[in-house]
């Protein structure tokens, strides 16, 4: 019996032309996503260097945990479909009733179901094959091909998950008779995983366990992996993801029994039984009874106002039974849930925790929502195209006079007041949530707008697609999987290197909102695009209406015939006119497209001018001495026009006679000399110009070059210049640069001739700076230097600046409307420019501008300026916070973070203004060579001072909490490393994990082990010998040397340690035995593993360091530090102590890099 | 008056269910005769517009049913062999639902309308349970009781007697004798007691042809004295049935076998004549 059924049942799906859809289409998928992952639709690869591998064993099983989302969808479409294929024919009241056992018939149906979903998923290693075997990929991208990692994402990773979920699904849609209860156990996963994810915030091991796909299990296990050991290496079987196989398979297997035990080949569903209806007849008498002898006169009509009130009414109809709809019900609760997790990670980054803005709430976790709701439009479309012939109620209402427009018209409303109520559920969920946190105030109109008009269009284009797509096909599974298919597809067209929106259907890109600048410049494409979809939705749906599945046809073509009945001449009037609009607009879109330089053309341009002027390189510049900038600010339209002047300085011993000018990339620039001269060269792409000079520049003579500037035409898509409605910051890089820096590449520190240039700009040293700036006249702009003027002409605000002492090369104009807090401290102004909303952090934010001028001044050297500005620009433009001369601009979203030290949050508004601030002195003050390594100047000593001004305003546990975070950004960075990891010494610029994670680490242990004094006063005098001076420009060779130097003898092989290699930890105390002497002594006896590597776990060094091990007391201070020198192999050490200690700790003040904090500590157990 | 002219439709696996038929029917209630698979359902689905022919000429009261269906529509009502409905929703809301989509546009006359036809089928008390929970029989009226909602002209009704137990029988076919006076009523079944009891005109339909169009009376009268009976023991069947034109055989409590046949004169002398039968006017056609 069962082999019967099984071979019945197989046969079944190998007969169904959908199966072999499914196939071909994830073979597909999983080919286009290998070849796209490598290159293939992008062209030559830019990139140099080791990359990570695509096909190394973890690449693939990345490929596998991305794809293995997908293939769960199989699972209800196949193995839920076969079973429920009996309850929807009502074939199973004839099977139930045939001498079949009920083993047979459940475990043939699981099996045979099983069986071939693992089929298709072999689609999957089928398509990733042919990709590797594809010609023409990047092959710097690829390793040899090995079986081996095929292998083990199956039996390890797919094949397990589909057997887990397919025993839950089977008997989800066992228990329930209904499908789409399947479907929803599938989107519970990975709302499980979204909860796992957040209800274990920092527990990267519970994260691990609890992960349903065990994506995040196999994160955990190579989470401390170089890219050496990720291109190379297969993830151990073992330990974390047995276990986290091993649970979610019994979780499920035990369910199975219970539900197996449940079921029954029974007429009725276990779980939900209908009631049967009893009546009998004639008992109560109606009182109002009306006499059938007279028909009653009634007004028919179908007028196009009635029908539309109709349709409307009829989708209230509709609307009532998706509401009631536990299904329904469900998705939307999780969609909640979902929605709750979502914030805490928004807002919760890791780096910064933000405060629940609408904004914010507008981001991440209503996306999550509102992909509820599309699902939701999916499905219910497709249920209510069908709901009539499913129902067997299609002869009755298809003989009714009602027209198509109706029977169509009802569901559409219904999906629309669906979603129109689950976006009302979003916004009280939204609001709710924000109470929930603590913050009221509400931003009812971002909401309304947001939701209800951005949202809401999309969903309604959608929704039009939806009912066209569920029209013409007649199974609505099928239909489900297309739209999701299309939904993934068109959004990912650009990887196929289709790069034009007017083909992606409804996927324009996700609109940034700032609560500086409103939603930008990508506003208003937004909605053109959408204007445009819509427009090709209401053909589609005029096409649904004709060829709407009325009375008994099966065949599209058959429908399609019908269409001539049903076509009249309004009917192509709609037509005529909906095309010319798509055609019309399409066309307009295209047009504004083409004015962008695509990619590939925009790297042969670039190749071209590499090589026609690769000449110029090493040709002798003049440096720049002096700036003066007249520029105009137009907020409104988002242009800009400047003019200026360079004083240029012969620095050289030799005459100069041409000037090489790199002017702004994306600017129109023109030039004029104070002198005689001849443009003799150009590049327009580039915007490259060589100017001659009739009479040569003698050595120490001066020229003055003018230029005038503006920002080339902004397009619908595209904003050219930095010029934004409110909030504009404008950076120096579109003024123009002087000489050929194309192929300049970073020397290393060791190299003597990088002390010639700074790393900040190669011609010029420092500058005098004066600007005048105007913009509108509701706005207040900001330039470097001191404010000397202002004043009002023809509605325009102007404003003049100037700087009293030379600055470097890098300098930033802001414009806004602002609100401004000033406070006058110790003769310094300190000034923030922020957004009138957002007032809550200023004080933090003065406090840390306090700090970092007391600490700095105090160790080093005093303020170079009299005042310090912090400056709020928009959270499109970036997150981070920068240094320009006097000013500090800083991303808006510093403005909203999360201060809360009580709530034991980090102090990121006050960590950044000092951070930013010490820049003064680390970055100004001294200005470090163009080397390798230069970021470990300026970045990791400035982080290292914040952390000490942060400790002196918290305290050291605040400050040890900080450190942690920087300890976490560090091992995530190494983690994510494509290039290789460097010693701090010869650091890359872009290598932030260790400019400010390690370098942060390693200078405060070296300041902790030498004394806070003395560290400092080592700094001070590397200050003093590089203070405000020009070339030769320190590396981090000069720090190293000058730190040995000065620093006493003990010290010298832990700096070279920490500097010059990279040497990391893994320590663990194993066990700790407490035991009580006496009231006033106590003992610890505790045993670890001591662990020294360089670089990764593959090479061990031998222990020999000095550890510290650390006792808190009962009021969680740290009330003893003792050092110990293990023996090589000593591992067990007894302590004594004077008081009754609550926990140990291994290196507690953080001096070693240790790659796992969780178990350096552990509680003790006093027993009396 | 209905006018069907040389209507055809062959289905796309190759079955021809309507050979050049046509009808022509007025006033009053009408039978369809005809055994499973005679055609009976594409036919009146084609009337009811649910499907379209692929040739010939419809017409009712001068609509033009292939041109126009929806103007047809307005005054059809059309049950159907089998339907079903949407779980959970009470036979008022439902016959609300349908009155929408039968054009009744203010809901006081939905009221009106909706009570009317709950009252006429019997189905007031049961008004406000779930249609999906009815027996079978209520079900049937439930089926009637949506098609009055827009006053119909002519009202298509498919085996509506399958399967009811003799008491709903009659129940249903009160109700349509009480509503099809006035109208066109196709009645179609394969009981032919129930053309026999509500049939003003008739027509025995074979093999997508009508291959008889009279009325009851007629025809009953039109087989006067042509029909016998005798008593036979089975194993002399076979050899009545090659001599004589057998109608149809039934057992006797002692086994042995009632024969009917039919015969212009007497067949012999151990027949008797019988009282025609409506079975007898199907069988006569279908035999021939």
């Amino acid at each position: 019996m069962f082999w019967s059924i099984f071979k019945y049942e197989v046969k079944h799906w190998l007969r169904q032309p959908a199966t072999y859809l499914y196939y071909i289409v994830f073979a597909a998928i999983a080919w286009f996503l290998f070849v796209g992952s490598a290159g293939y639709f992008d062209g030559p690869s830019t990139a140099s260097g080791p990359q990570k591998l695509l096909n190394s064993p973890l690449g693939i099983h990345s490929f596998f945990q991305y794809f293995g989302k997908f293939i769960l969808f199989l699972l209800p479409a196949i193995l839920g479909q076969g079973l429920y294929r009996d309850f929807s024919s009502n074939t199973y009241q004839l099977m139930y009733s045939y001498p079949i056992s009920k083993p047979a018939y459940w475990w043939a149906k699981l099996s045979s179901g099983l069986v071939v979903v693992l089929l298709i998923s072999t689609a999957l290693g089928v398509g990733l094959l042919l990709g590797e075997y594809t010609p023409g990929l990047d092959r710097a991208r690829m390793g040899p091909f090995q079986a081996m990692a095929y292998l083990r994402a199956y039996l390890v990773h797919l094949w397990p998950n589909l057997l887990s979920y397919g025993l839950l699904v089977f008997l989800i849609v066992a228990l329930s008779r209904n499908i789409y209860a399947g479907f929803l156990s599938i989107l519970g996963l990975y709302i499980l995983q979204l909860i796992s994810q957040n209800a274990f915030a920092n527990q990267a091991y519970y994260i691990g366990l609890f992960d349903p796909y065990g994506q995040n299990t196999v994160a955990y296990l190579t989470r401390f992996w170089t890219l050496e050991e990720q291109n190379t290496k297969h993830f151990p079987i073992q330990g974390i993801l047995l276990n986290n196989r091993l649970l979610f398979f019994g979780a499920s297997l035990c369910l199975m029994i219970w539900a197996y035990r449940k079921f029954q080949l029974h007429t009725q569903s276990p779980l939900f039984r209908t009631k049967r209806l009893h009546l009998s007849f004639g008992k109560k008498a109606n009182p109002k009874r009306i006499n059938t002898a007279f028909t009653p006169q009634v007004s028919i009509s179908f007028s196009s106002w009635q029908n539309l009130i109709r349709s409307w009414q009829l989708g209230v109809f509709h609307l009532g039974t998706i509401l009631s709809s536990w299904i329904f019900q469900s998705l939307v609760g999780l969609g909640l849930l979902a929605m709750v997790f979502a914030l805490g990670r928004v807002t919760n980054t890791g780096e910064m925790t933000v405060l629940p803005l609408t904004r914010i709430m507008l981001t991440v976790p209503a996306t999550f929502f509102n992909l509820i709701i599309m699902i939701l439009t999916f499905i219910y479309t497709g249920m209510l195209v069908h709901k009539d012939r499913s129902n067997q109620m299609d002869q009755l209402v298809d003989s009714t006079a009602v027209p198509n427009s109706v029977l169509f018209g009802a569901p559409f409303f219904a999906i629309l007041q669906m979603q129109i109520i689950l976006l009302f559920t979003m916004m009280i969920a939204g609001v709710s949530l924000q109470i929930y946190n603590g913050y009221y105030h509400f931003e009812w109109g971002l909401y309304f707008y947001h939701l209800f008009g951005i949202y809401l269009i999309s969903l309604v284009i959608w929704a039009l697609l939806s009912f066209f797509i569920h029209n013409i096909l007649p199974n609505p599974y099928l239909g489900i999987f297309l739209l999701f298919l299309m939904w993934i597809g068109f959004a990912n067209l650009p990887q196929l290197g289709i790069d034009t929106k007017v083909l992606a259907f409804n996927s324009p890109e996700t609109l940034r909102y700032s609560d500086i600048n409103g939603f930008g410049h990508g506003h208003r494409s937004y909605w053109r695009l959408e204007w445009y979809w819509l427009t090709l939705a209401l053909l589609l749906a005029l096409f649904s209406n004709l060829l709407w599945r009325r009375g008994v046809v099966n065949r599209l073509v058959e429908r399609a015939k019908q269409i001539r009945v049903r076509w009249n001449r309004m009917t192509s009037v709609l037509v005529l006119a909906l095309t010319l609009l798509v055609i019309g607009q399409g066309f307009s879109l295209l047009t504004e497209e083409a004015k962008a330089i695509s990619r590939d053309i925009e790297n042969q341009l670039f190749k071209d001018f590499e090589q026609a002027f690769a000449k110029y390189s090493g040709t002798q510049q003049a440096q720049i001495k002096a700036i003066d900038l007249h520029i105009d600010l137009f907020p409104e339209e988002n242009n800009f026009r400047a003019n200026g002047s360079y004083l240029l300085h012969n620095e050289s011993d030799q005459y100069i006679d041409t000037i090489l000018v790199k002017a702004g990339f994306g600017e129109r620039s023109t030039f004029d000399f104070d002198r005689a001269f001849q443009m003799i060269d150009q590049d327009t792409f580039v915007q490259f110009f060589v100017f001659q000079l009739d009479h040569k520049l003698a050595p120490g003579d001066s020229l003055q070059m003018n230029f005038s500037i503006r920002n080339q035409a902004n397009t619908l898509f595209e904003r050219r210049s930095n010029i934004l409605k409110n909030g504009t910051f404008l950076q120096s890089d579109i003024f123009p640069r002087l000489g050929y820096f194309l192929e300049e590449y970073t020397l290393a520190p060791t190299d003597t001739s990088a002390h010639q240039t700074n790393m900040q700009y190669p011609f010029a040293d420092r500058i005098d700076f004066s600007a005048t700036v105007s913009t509108s006249a509701d706005q207040i702009a900001i330039a470097p230097g001191y404010l000397q003027k202002q004043w009002e002409i023809d509605g325009r605000n102007y404003f003049q600046y100037k700087m009293d002492h030379p600055i470097k090369f890098l300098f930033s104009i802001n414009s806004g409307r602002f609100k401004v807090k000033e406070e006058s401290y110790k003769g310094t102004n300190l000034k923030v420019f922020y957004h009138p909303q957002h007032s809550y952090n200023l004080e933090k934010m003065m406090g840390g501008l306090k700090g970092a001028l007391d600490y700095n001044s105090e160790f080093f050297s005093p303020y170079q300026h009299r005042e310090a500005r912090i400056i709020a620009f928009p959270e499109p433009e970036g997150t981070f916070a920068t240094t320009s001369a006097n000013s500090i601009p800083t991303s808006e979203i510093r403005f909203i973070a999360n201060t809360d030290i009580e709530d034991e949050q980090i102090d990121i508004a006050f960590y950044v203004s000092a951070h930013e601030l010490t820049h003064q002195w680390w970055g100004n003050q001294v200005l470090p060579a163009d080397a390798h390594g230069s970021a470990f100047l300026v970045e990791s000593i400035t982080e290292y001072i914040s952390l000490k001004v942060y400790e002196r305003q918290y305290g050291f546990e605040k400050a040890m909490q900080f450190l942690r975070a920087q300890h976490g950004r560090y091992l995530r960075g190494r983690n994510r490393e494509r290039d290789q990891e460097y010693p701090l010494l010869n650091l890359r610029q872009q290598q932030q994990y260790l400019s400010y994670g390690k370098g942060a680490m390693v200078l405060w242990s070296l300041s902790q082990q030498m004394g806070e004094a003395d560290f400092n006063a080592v700094l001070k005098t590397f200050l003093e010998k590089y203070q405000f001076k020009a070339a030769p420009y320190p590396t981090s060779v000069d720090f190293l040397q000058h730190l040995l130097s000065a620093a006493p003898e003990r010290m010298h092989q832990i700096i070279k340690d920490q500097i010059t290699d990279v040497q990391i930890f893994n320590n663990r105390i194993v066990e700790a035995k407490p035991t009580k002497l006496s009231t006033k002594q106590y003992q610890v006896q505790i045993e670890c593993t001591l662990e020294k590597f360089r670089s990764s776990l593959e090479n061990r060094l031998p222990f020999d360091q000095a550890i510290e091990i650390g006792f808190y007391d009962q009021q969680n201070q740290l009330q003893s530090i003792q050092r110990w020198k293990p023996d090589l192999e000593q591992k067990s050490k007894t302590f004594s102590l004077d008081f009754q200690a609550s926990r140990v700790v291994i290196d507690p003040r953080m001096l070693l890099i240790d790659l796992d904090l969780d178990d350096n500590e552990i509680s003790l157990a006093w027993r009396d | 008056m209905l006018h069907i002219q040389n209507l055809n439709k062959t289905y796309p696996n190759g079955v021809k269910a309507l050979n050049n038929l046509s009808l022509t029917l007025a006033k009053g209630m009408f039978g369809l005769l005809g055994p499973n698979g005679a055609g009976k359902s594409s036919l009146m689905r084609t009337i009811a517009t649910l499907q379209t022919p692929d040739s010939g000429l419809l017409s009712f009261n001068g609509i033009d049913l292939l041109k126009n269906p929806m103007e047809l529509r307005k005054t059809l009502g059309y049950l159907p062999q089998s339907f079903g409905v949407y779980p959970r929703v009470s036979g008022e809301r439902l016959l609300h639902y349908f009155a929408q989509l039968k054009g009744i546009a203010s809901k006081k006359d939905r009221n009106k309308m909706v009570q009317y036809v709950l009252e006429l089928t019997n189905l007031y008390d049961a008004r406000k349970k779930a249609v999906s929970g009815y027996s079978g029989g209520m079900r049937q009226r439930f089926g009637i009781a949506q098609l009055l909602l827009n006053q119909p002209q002519l009202i298509i009704v498919d085996e509506p007697t399958a399967g009811l137990d003799p008491a709903e029988r009659n129940r249903f076919l009160n109700v349509l004798r009480e509503v099809g006076t006035d109208h066109t009523v196709i009645f179609s079944t394969h009981i032919v007691e129930d053309v026999k009891e509500l049939c003003t005109d008739m027509a025995i339909m074979h093999q997508g042809q009508v291959i008889q169009h009279t009325t009851p009376q007629q025809a009953l009268q039109e087989l006067e004295q042509k029909i016998w009976v005798a008593d036979i023991e089975k194993p002399a069947l076979a050899q009545y049935q090659t001599q004589y034109q057998v109608l149809s055989n039934s057992f006797n409590p002692d086994h042995s076998i009632q024969l009917r046949v039919f015969s212009e004169v007497c067949p012999g002398p151990h027949f008797n004549p019988s009282i025609p039968h409506l079975e007898d006017v199907y069988f006569i056609a279908l035999a021939q």
